[in-house]
Parts: structure tokens; C-alpha cells; sequence
């Protein structure tokens, strides 16, 4: 496994990004009140966090699937994790200092971590694709 | 681009999908309240599923990206497809069964382009098993 992922570092990094998506995968399936109550969220918006949080436990289910079988040629993978995380801290980033994305915004509350986890992980997925590039693009 | 595909029959399967995750990614980045209405849900969800856009729109972009490349080696593309339409499925008829989210209102429309997703993507891989595992 650790040479799948060349070496020790890339495979923790991998491993951590995957962790954070079972995490929200996890607490949003299981325990979406105290996620809500955190940002000050009503039940009504329940629908659209299942919805939501069943692309984070695909990603996460073929993330798995990835640690296990190795990276070879799974370049889509780490590619729309990028996006992902990239289009999520911008958003995040002008959302919670209310710099666009406003409607509704004065409802919820905003906490730092959104704007933080997304900027992590997208620099986490850049290390990793730059680390794995010889492998990914097979 | 046809012969990338392994055929006609492929690639507009492959368009027909294209088309309705650009509907959602339209839906979910720009016309979120479209959404809230159509699901009676509160103002409060307009941030979740601008979140939701930002899982959508990045599928959308390498998928009009593998439409010009051709899928040769893109497995998990289509597996990742496959799953999250499958889940959407599976929440389509969990909450049809009062098993989640009771008092949630249902959209037959999107339920039907559920099922098709996940037949598409079924049919999608099968087909192409020889392409996008090369």
C-alpha cells in the first residue's frame, strides 16, 4: 500500500483527505441536528443535506476503493477533488466574510472551519496529485 | 469523437447524462431557489445547496472535458457517476417509504431522471468496459 501511494507521506496525506470525507460522509448522515445547530440551520434544509452528502460518500466510498487497489490511472478522481475544492473555498471564503453568495446569509450562522477544511484539502489533493503524478496519468 | 465513444448508441447516452448533471449544476450554482421551492425547503437551505454545486459543476466540467478527450481510462469517472446516482435513487425511494425525512416533498420528475442516470451509467460501462479499463 505504501509503495502504491509512493511512500509514507503521500499515503498519510491520502489517507487524511479521505478521513475528513468520511467524517462529513458520517456526522451528516448520523448526526445532522448537532451539524445544524452549529449553523444555525432548520430541519426544512435535512432534504438537501442528504442530498448533498451522498457525493461525499461516492467520493468517499471510491476513495476507499483507491487506498486499497492503489492510484493507478485514477486521474478523474483527483482532478474533480481539485475543482471541488477550489470552487468550495472560494465559495466558503466569500460566504463566511460576506463577500458574495448573500441570500439567505443572515439566517445561517458561518464558522471559520468551512473556509479552513476547504483550503486544507485543496492543498492536501494538489500535494497529492503532484506527488502521484507518475501514477495517476497512467 | 463517435469512435472515442465506441459508437453513436454511447455517446448520446453519454450527452443525455452531460445534459441533465448541466440542468442540476445550473439549478444548484445560479437558480438555488428553484430548488427550495420545488422541495418546500426553508431559506436557510440556500448555503447546503450551493455546497451540493460545488460537487456538481466540477463532474460537469470533466465530463465535457472526456466528451472531446474520449473515456479511455476514465473508470472512475463513470463509477463515480454510478454511485452518486444510485444514491440518489436510494434517497428517492427512502424518503418515498417514510424511511428518511418524512415530511419532506417529493419531485416524481426528479426521481424518473434519477432511475435514468443510474440505467445510463449502467449501460455506459458495460459498453465501454473495454475503453475505460484500458
Amino acid at each position: 500500500m505504501i509503495e502504491n501511494f509512493n511512500g509514507i507521506f503521500y499515503l498519510i496525506l491520502y489517507i487524511i483527505s479521505i478521513g475528513l470525507a468520511g467524517y462529513y460522509s458520517f456526522t451528516f448522515l448520523f448526526n445532522k441536528e448537532k451539524e445544524f445547530a452549529k449553523y444555525n440551520i432548520d430541519t426544512s434544509a435535512a432534504p438537501a443535506a442528504n442530498f448533498g452528502i451522498f457525493w461525499v460518500t461516492a467520493f468517499f466510498l471510491v476513495g476507499l476503493y483507491i487506498l486499497f487497489t492503489g492510484p493507478e490511472g485514477t486521474w478523474p478522481f483527483f482532478v474533480i477533488n481539485i475543482i471541488v475544492f477550489a470552487m468550495a473555498t472560494i465559495y466558503q471564503f466569500c460566504f463566511h466574510f460576506n463577500i458574495a453568495f448573500l441570500y439567505g446569509r443572515d439566517k445561517v450562522n458561518s464558522t471559520i472551519e468551512q473556509p479552513i477544511v476547504s483550503v486544507v484539502v485543496l492543498v492536501i489533493n494538489l500535494i497529492i496529485v503532484y506527488g502521484l503524478s507518475d501514477k495517476i496519468y497512467l | 469523437m463517435i469512435e472515442a465513444w465506441g459508437g453513436t448508441l454511447n455517446l448520446i447516452l453519454y450527452l443525455i447524462s452531460m445534459l441533465g448533471l448541466g440542468y442540476y449544476a445550473f439549478l444548484t450554482v445560479l437558480s438555488p431557489n428553484t430548488l427550495v421551492t420545488r422541495y418546500d425547503l426553508g431559506e436557510k437551505s440556500v448555503p447546503i445547496i450551493r455546497i451540493v454545486g460545488t460537487f456538481v459543476l466540477p463532474i460537469l466540467i470533466l465530463g465535457i472535458y472526456l466528451l472531446f478527450r474520449g473515456p479511455e481510462g476514465a473508470w472512475i469517472f463513470l463509477v463515480l457517476n454510478f454511485l452518486i446516482s444510485t444514491h440518489q435513487v436510494i434517497l428517492g425511494w427512502a424518503t418515498r417509504l417514510k424511511v428518511i425525512d418524512p415530511d419532506s416533498r417529493q419531485d416524481v420528475g426528479d426521481e424518473i431522471v434519477g432511475h435514468v442516470f443510474v440505467i445510463i451509467a449502467i449501460v455506459l460501462i458495460y459498453r465501454l468496459s473495454d475503453i475505460i479499463y484500458s
